[in-house]
């Protein structure tokens, strides 16, 4: 069994771990500003990706209204991959004018 | 720009589920009234403060019943919007007043509307409906006529016109639209942050162009190769005249200002009573509003593109 051990081994996909994370973070109240990868589990793929992803105030308002949903619709589609994530919403369109467009008060952008 | 809108849409969808008293009947004979052209000024008046006062109602509504939206009402949402909006051409025009997006987006809501009503009567009828808990019951029940409102509502301050429902179709036509944001404002960086470049006496070296002429061939794909080539990639041997060099940043800026002025088009102020200026104004707004230049700079960056060398 020992040295079989690879086969049986749980790969987790970076879509799952964010989705996983995002979850747990917000059921232990915390928001982007606590985002840290503590220890660096073996089967997590892309976790410098996710943490990127989920320090953003942006992003984490993104999950909330795509994630935190009853419905799986857009967990399962084309658009939620670790790539398109990070193209979509961290380039210069993604994140840029978020906050002057929902009146919230705040004196730097994040780009 | 993207989450911004990813969260405004999503937040119109859920403003159609939610346990707010709706009385179906009331709210098609205003809007019947409001759609009629023979009916008296003054009940059209009273019709749209009644509807706007209710589309107030939807969207100030705390709770909205996340429950009721489930994976069958998103997949057909996605399917009719792939289907009206999300083909051809369409999709390009999102959210404008165009008679290309308007008329598909009148079917898409006609179709939404019909959808959720069958969805809802599908549910009665197969008793699936006495599954779900209460809120869920009544926030289906009206979310048709609801959805009706809230896809033709106009004439509202702060409130989107003309614009679908949240589906993972549309993240993927809005990032592809969004897309051309940074495309310009590489452009903008290439070839008006550096007002010295427009002066013959300081070309860009071998090494500098080689750099260049890759990001240049990366942005300068059809239909921006019909113009002439950047000075950054001319070759070394047979220099350019300085008002050839001139007429090239002029070109270049022309493209570039275009990044800018959809933002100018789609402002309600600027509407259809503004008239657009020359090319020159949209240089000068492109320049203007360009978050990169530092104020200082903004006028040296002006008269790199828009003034002759002889004139200077």
């Amino acid at each position: 069994m020992s040295t079989n051990q690879r086969l049986y081994t749980y790969a987790e996909t970076a879509e799952e771990g964010i989705v996983q994370m995002f979850k747990m973070m917000k059921f232990n109240g915390e928001t982007w500003r606590d985002c840290q990868i503590k220890a660096r589990s073996r089967s997590q793929s892309h976790p410098q990706k996710i943490r990127v992803l989920l320090q953003q105030d942006f992003v984490w308002k993104v999950m909330e209204t795509i994630v935190d949903i009853p419905s799986t619709h857009y967990i399962h589609s084309d658009i939620f991959k670790i790539s398109m994530l990070t193209q979509d919403l961290l380039s210069e369109h993604g994140g840029v004018s978020f906050w002057p467009s929902t009146g919230s008060t705040r004196n730097k952008c994040s780009v | 720009m993207l989450s911004a809108l990813v969260v405004s849409l999503e937040n119109r969808l859920q403003m159609c589920f939610n346990t707010v008293e709706w009385n179906a009947a009331e709210v098609e004979r205003h809007m019947q009234i409001v759609g009629n052209s023979a009916s008296n000024a003054q009940a059209i008046e009273d019709s749209k403060f009644y509807l706007s006062q209710c589309v107030e109602r939807l969207s100030l509504h705390p709770n909205p019943v996340k429950e009721a939206i489930n994976d069958e009402i998103r997949m057909e949402l996605d399917t009719i919007y792939i289907e009206k909006l999300g083909k051809g051409d369409i999709w390009k025009y999102f959210g404008t007043s165009s008679s290309t997006w308007i008329d598909p987006y009148e079917e898409y809501s006609e179709n939404v509307v019909s959808k959720l009503e069958d969805i809802y009567s599908a549910m009665v009828s197969d008793d699936r409906i006495e599954n779900v808990t209460d809120n869920v019951k009544i926030a289906l029940k009206n979310c048709a006529s609801k959805a009706k409102l809230v896809l033709k509502v106009q004439d509202i301050h702060m409130y989107p016109e003309s614009v679908p429902f949240m589906s993972s179709s549309v993240w993927v036509s809005l990032s592809q639209q969004l897309k051309r944001i940074p495309k310009s404002l590489l452009e903008v960086r290439l070839y008006c942050m550096r007002p010295s470049t427009c002066q013959t006496t300081d070309i860009p070296t071998l090494s500098h162009s080689r750099r260049y002429r890759r990001r240049c061939d990366t942005i300068c794909r059809p239909p921006h190769r019909a113009l002439p080539r950047s000075p950054f990639v001319r070759d070394l041997g047979r220099p350019h005249s300085a008002s050839r060099i001139c007429t090239i940043h002029l070109s270049y800026a022309l493209q570039i200002s275009a990044w800018y002025s959809p933002l100018v088009y789609n402002h309600k102020i600027v509407g259809g009573t503004w008239k657009i200026g020359s090319a020159t104004a949209e240089i000068v707004r492109a320049l203007y509003g360009h978050p990169d230049i530092k104020a200082d700079h903004v006028h040296d960056a002006f008269n790199a593109v828009s003034v002759y060398p002889e004139h200077r």
